[in-house]
């Protein structure tokens, strides 16, 4: 049997955390490790963010301390995004110093948290993200070999500016990014 | 919660505090400053590590093994703080944030280094050494632009590093400003609009500049008893006339307070008119620098090349100074114009 080569345990990045792989295999290569390993931080880093606003935004009011938005993640993703836990919290700093969401101080099981909620504009500006990176991941879909279905019945994407709109509040009549009047446009797509 | 207090023996969290002190350190400053937040930063990532021994060791006392366990998984100290340093849209080595105030450094700096090296150029031009004052002046701005170039850009490509914003350096009431303006629904681009008319700094020079005018007319304060040469008692009686005569004029401009603006101009290009006979007094102790009092008492002649530099560089002051009220005295119209705007923004 060819020798196995243990690296990495539980880290940030994808690659890092191939924990068994042959001597001779790809990954076995530093340069090949590096480079992969940065580009992943690349695509991960604006994708934390939306993960982090995702979790947050469906905990609504009541919010969500750091610990807790960390596990749930990681289950939502399947332990697939995995955060690099003492950088998160730099992440939600500047979030919410950017009005996007607020803390508030609660005492839980006799120690005082953060809980972090969205803020008015925070989920304006996160409907607007989201429905330009689904947007974003269905035009990929050809070129990148991948299936992917919208829940039209429950969300409709702007086709001015992406915005994402829940269908499921009544009488929504307009794109509250640019205003764009949607009542017609739904009409004409059904 | 009792396991978790079983977990926190003095070890565990001798280990805890000193990962924590850790990343203390290697914050950048502007955070450092803010200790209010600095201290919810840490209790945060301190909580956090505690919620992580008690899932590894689902409630049972943690061994130090566990508790290194739970650290490593934070990340490393460094990592942390340069999230934190991540600030700022990247330009060139300086954050697009701080380019504005890098230029307008460079700027300040290079404006005042070139006017000395001007009035330099003056002075070796009036001892008729003109190839050498030509030569010089162009090798003194080259090297001052040089010098003072590199020495900004350092310390913006420092300030950039470690993540620091324009909004580090604002003071408390720039702030409570920025806040105001937020709530009014003032767009961020409204520059605050100062009132170029001060009364109470106007008050104080005219009573600094006529006490002083008045001591040195009549060197009523001698404590050590020097005795003057007659010409140097004559060049005290002229600077402090002329600080008296400014000491009225900013007196004029306080009785004036907010009203006619021309009357304002008309008292500051009087001011500076009279400022500028600082220089031939000033040419009177370069020309004969052992009427300066301290020849009396000691008698060494190089300190005739430095009381004549020190009084070039007096020159070189009062020129630049005049060169500032003049602009001041031309933009006071406008300025104040674009002060009313504000405050009315303000009030409607």
């Amino acid at each position: 049997m060819k020798n196995i080569v243990w690296i990495g345990n539980g880290e940030y990045c994808m690659i890092k955390r191939v924990k068994t792989f042959l001597p001779d295999a790809t990954i076995n290569s530093a340069e090949y490790r590096a480079y992969t390993e940065n580009f992943e931080s690349e695509i991960l880093r604006g994708i934390s963010t939306l993960a982090i606003l995702s979790i947050i935004q469906k905990t609504g009011s009541e919010g969500i301390y750091g610990y807790a938005l960390l596990k749930q993640i990681e289950q939502e993703t399947r332990n697939i995004l995995i955060l690099e836990e003492g950088t998160m919290y730099p992440i939600l700093k500047k979030l919410e110093k950017d009005g996007i969401i607020e803390s508030k101080k609660q005492v839980y099981e006799g120690r005082p948290r953060n809980y972090y909620s969205m803020t008015t504009q925070g989920n304006r500006v996160y409907n607007h993200l989201m429905g330009f990176f689904t947007k974003l991941v269905e035009s990929l879909k050809s070129i990148m070999g991948i299936d992917v279905i919208l829940p039209e019945k429950s969300f409709f994407y702007c086709p001015n500016c992406a915005n994402k709109i829940d269908l499921r509040i009544k009488e929504v009549r307009f794109c509250e990014a640019c205003g764009l009047n949607i009542q017609d446009i739904q009409k004409i797509s059904k | 919660m009792e396991e978790t207090k079983m977990s926190q023996n003095s070890e565990n969290v001798k280990y805890v505090k000193t990962y924590l002190k850790q990343i203390e350190e290697k914050l950048p400053e502007w955070l450092k400053e803010k200790k209010s937040e600095l201290n919810d930063l840490l209790d945060e990532i301190e909580q956090h590590i505690w919620d992580k021994i008690e899932e590894i060791t689902q409630g049972q006392p943690a061994s130090l093994i566990e508790v290194q366990k739970a650290i490593a998984s934070m990340g490393s100290p460094e990592k942390i703080a340069n999230e934190y340093k991540r600030r700022g849209t990247p330009k060139v080595y300086i954050t697009q944030e701080l380019w504005p105030i890098y230029l307008k450094g460079l700027k300040i700096i290079f404006s005042i280094l070139l006017i000395l090296n001007i009035v330099g150029f003056i002075f070796s031009v009036a001892d008729g050494e003109v190839g050498d004052a030509i030569w010089n002046l162009l090798s003194g701005v080259f090297n001052a632009f040089v010098i003072s170039s590199f020495i900004i850009t350092l310390i913006f490509v420092g300030l950039s590093m470690e993540g620091y914003l324009p909004e580090d350096f604002e003071t408390k009431e720039e702030k409570a400003e920025k806040e105001t303006q937020k709530k009014l629904g003032i767009g961020e681009s409204i520059k605050k609009e100062e009132n170029p008319i001060k009364i109470g700094e106007l008050i104080f020079g005219s009573v600094s500049a006529l006490i002083f005018g008045f001591l040195l007319l009549t060197q009523s304060i001698n404590p050590f008893e020097i005795v003057f040469d007659p010409q140097f008692i004559a060049v005290m009686q002229y600077s402090g006339l002329i600080f008296i005569i400014s000491g009225v004029l900013h007196f004029g401009r306080v009785l004036l307070g907010q009203k006619s603006l021309s009357g304002h101009q008309i008292l500051m290009t009087l001011d500076i008119i009279f400022g500028l006979f600082f220089i031939p007094i000033g040419l009177i102790v370069i020309n004969n620098p052992e009427i300066f009092p301290f020849f009396n008492v000691i008698d060494i002649q190089e300190i005739y090349n430095g009381v004549a530099l020190g009084f070039k560089i007096f020159i070189g002051f009062v020129i630049f100074g005049s060169v500032v009220a003049f602009y001041e005295m031309v933009t006071l119209k406008s300025k104040h114009a674009r002060y009313l705007a504000y405050k009315n923004m303000f009030n409607s």
